[in-house]
């Protein structure tokens, strides 16, 4: 029983993980970049998710403790993708989109900046105190055997995640713009003389990786009801070590590799180490790179002269 | 170049006994008229200049890029601080505080050799991100060890640090880093950071060239930790975080990546900027120099315009104009909101200055070069004919 508890509970961690990756290994595979500010974008859904909260009076209702509507709950995960996606283009256009063909490392760095000023730009816009968040969903237990339970959150939030990653592979994999996304992401030049407008593309993956990095932080602050602006930077860490653990690039790999990080971390803690959570994820991406650097779906490449 | 002899050395010795000399002297006679403020802002800049030149071996030079260097900074700190404490209270103060620093640094210097082994697979942005995991997990590390303080911080160091001790070792830091840089050892490390396949072609043991890099460039971050914790006396797990790291990247980058000077004058920059900051004439003092800088940097690109006349000098004016608007918008509007939030202000700084300059001027203030007061002196001879 308690291993089945702490297999849901590490199933509901882990596709959080899973979304929040999807974003790096997908702007990964675009633009050879690593995108720091993507653990700060999940901060920003979790946000704007709260603000819609309270604008269509979802945050008043459940702290009276009436059920909140489906519908408002919708349109806040609505609401949170879409000004989450808006961000990330903005972010792509001003701030990476100049420095394309720009050495790495001066890509690297911006990144790092983006990252911080929405850290601390968050903090004088939001307070750096921690803030509730209204429980979306009806605090009910969907399954109850002895000491076992599964929430209705933890359902709907392994739910809804699996929903928007298959979503998601068959919007790379059967549509036109996932066509022009892997042509994109094969080669760069090749695909742009294909006549694919290739910074249309570049955006449009920002957006959706932010998207998932705002839904990720909505039904993460459903689960875990207190937000506050510095969010995003160890879950964003954790969620990238998982992207190189599944093999960066990929998009099933994000996947195994963020499921893999959640049922990591709660061996972690259930071993009584909850301490060592960062110092545990960061020794699993040494590892990996150490020992197999392509992760887990990934193909090692070449390096050509 | 001139054979190096007994002689060399002796002259050598005596320089820098003659430097130490000096700052003692600075010490005793110079720094009591000067208020106990003013003195915090010196140490605290010394500091930051040995961390900024150490990191800049690393990041400038070799090319790798590391985000850990708080982490070193806190091996260092640490150590020396236990040694002092615990193991040398008996010896003379001054030996007690060299062997603390002696033993903090090698404690840094192997933790920088275990970092830099797995940097032999990696590129940048992986280092980074690896180097940034490095310091996360020293720091829970820290956090843990009750024989340390654990999470509430290592109380009742010992106060060692004073002006000579800290500028002493900053004159140290930036010799040997400028030694290490101008030797075969320095040329091989720039082989590195411009290509590293070519440079192992050509015969450079890549790997030994790197670890050395980190492992060296690690100790001079121990120092610095150091010195900070037996100044402060206090080291606390949550001083030596990913954001102190990021402090010294924004150090480096700002000054040039590669550029020795470069590094401890941002350094230097940007602690005063920051002590200027605090309170509300620095505020307006440091809003009308980004203005005149504003004016400065525009005034190349509509020279020749300036001369047609009106239309030219309006365009000359637009850089300034927009600076002064937001300057004035933010004193009216948000004054009380941006003093509420000064300890954000301080990152929010910090990611501006990377974000703009990457954009605009990727290079940073110096470059790769150098500044130094006799080519000065020489260009602007030059200039007079």
């Amino acid at each position: 029983m308690e291993f089945l508890q702490q297999f849901a509970n590490a199933l509901t961690q882990g596709s959080i993980y899973a979304l929040i990756a999807l974003g790096y290994t997908m702007v990964y595979g675009v633009l050879r970049l690593i995108n720091f500010a993507h653990g700060d974008i999940y901060m920003l859904g979790a946000f704007i998710g709260l603000f819609t909260a309270k604008l269509t009076g979802a945050f008043a209702a459940s702290q009276n403790s009436v059920a909140v509507s489906p519908f408002a709950t919708i349109l806040i995960f609505i609401a949170a993708m879409l000004g989450s996606a808006l961000v990330g283009m903005l972010i792509e256009r001003f701030a990476y989109r100049p420095l394309r063909g720009a050495p790495r490392l001066t890509v690297l760095i911006t990144a790092i900046g983006v990252s911080m000023l929405l850290e601390y730009g968050g903090q004088m816009a939001f307070s750096p105190d921690p803030q509730g968040f209204p429980a979306l969903i009806p605090e009910r237990n969907m399954v109850e055997s002895g000491s076992f339970s599964l929430s209705l959150v933890q359902f709907v939030i392994v739910g809804a995640a699996f929903a928007l990653m298959i979503g998601l592979q068959m919007l790379v994999n059967k549509t036109k713009v996932g066509r022009a996304m892997r042509a994109v992401s094969l080669d760069r030049a090749a695909a742009s003389l294909m006549g694919i407008d290739t910074n249309r593309i570049i955006a449009f993956t920002f957006a959706l990786g932010s998207a998932l990095a705002a839904a990720a932080g909505v039904l993460n602050s459903i689960y875990q009801p207190s937000i506050d602006p510095l969010m995003g930077v160890n879950v964003g860490l954790r969620a990238f070590v998982a992207a190189v653990l599944g093999g960066i690039g990929n998009i099933p790999g994000a996947v195994v590799g963020g499921l893999l990080m959640g049922f990591a971390e709660t061996a972690t803690v259930a071993a009584g180490l909850s301490q060592y959570r960062d110092a545990v994820a960061f020794g699993i991406l040494i590892l990996v790179l150490i020992v197999r650097p392509a992760g887990i779906l990934g193909r090692s490449v070449a390096e050509k002269v | 170049m001139q054979p190096v002899t007994l002689k060399t050395w002796i002259s050598r010795f005596g320089a820098g006994l003659a430097v130490v000399a000096a700052l003692w002297a600075l010490q005793l006679y110079a720094l009591p008229s000067l208020n106990d403020y003013y003195q915090i802002v010196l140490i605290n800049a010394g500091i930051a200049v040995i961390l900024a030149v150490s990191l800049n071996l690393i990041n400038g030079i070799t090319g790798q890029f590391s985000l850990g260097h708080a982490g070193f900074m806190a091996i260092g700190a640490y150590v020396s601080a236990y040694f002092t404490k615990e193991i040398g209270t008996q010896i003379l103060d001054p030996i007690n505080f060299a062997l603390g620093i002696t033993v903090g640094a090698l404690a840094a210097g192997v933790a920088g050799l275990l970092v830099g082994l797995p940097s032999l697979r990696l590129r940048g942005d992986y280092l980074a991100i690896v180097t940034l995991g490095f310091n996360q997990i020293i720091v829970s590390i820290i956090r843990n060890l009750e024989i340390v303080g654990g999470a509430s911080g290592y109380t009742d160091i010992p106060r060692f640090t004073s002006f000579a001790w800290t500028f002493a070792l900053v004159f140290g830091c930036i010799l040997t880093v400028r030694n290490i840089a101008v030797s075969s050892l320095g040329r091989s490390m720039r082989a590195v950071r411009d290509d590293e396949i070519a440079a192992e072609a050509a015969g450079i043991n890549t790997t030994q060239i790197k670890v050395l890099a980190f492992a060296f460039s690690a100790m001079w971050a121990g120092v610095a930790g150091a010195l900070q914790a037996h100044f402060i006396q206090v080291a606390n797990p949550s001083d030596f975080t990913f954001l102190r790291s990021v402090e010294v990247v924004v150090s480096v980058v700002l000054g040039g990546l590669g550029s020795i000077t470069g590094s401890a004058l941002a350094a230097v920059g940007l602690r005063v900027l920051e002590e200027v900051l605090r309170d509300v004439p620095g505020v307006i003092w440091t809003s009308l120099g980004l203005i005149a800088l504003a004016t400065y940097w525009s005034y190349p690109r509509h020279r020749a315009a300036i001369a047609r006349g009106f239309a030219g000098v309006a365009g000359w004016l637009i850089g300034p104009v927009v600076a002064l608007i937001v300057v004035a918008a933010a004193y009216f509007f948000a004054y009380d909101f941006l003093a509420q939030s000064k300890g954000a202000l301080r990152y929010l700084l910090y990611a501006l200055i990377l974000i703009v300059l990457m954009l605009l001027r990727p290079q940073g203030l110096l470059g790769r070069g150098e500044w130094s007061l006799r080519r000065r002196v020489q260009v602007t001879a030059d200039e007079r004919g």
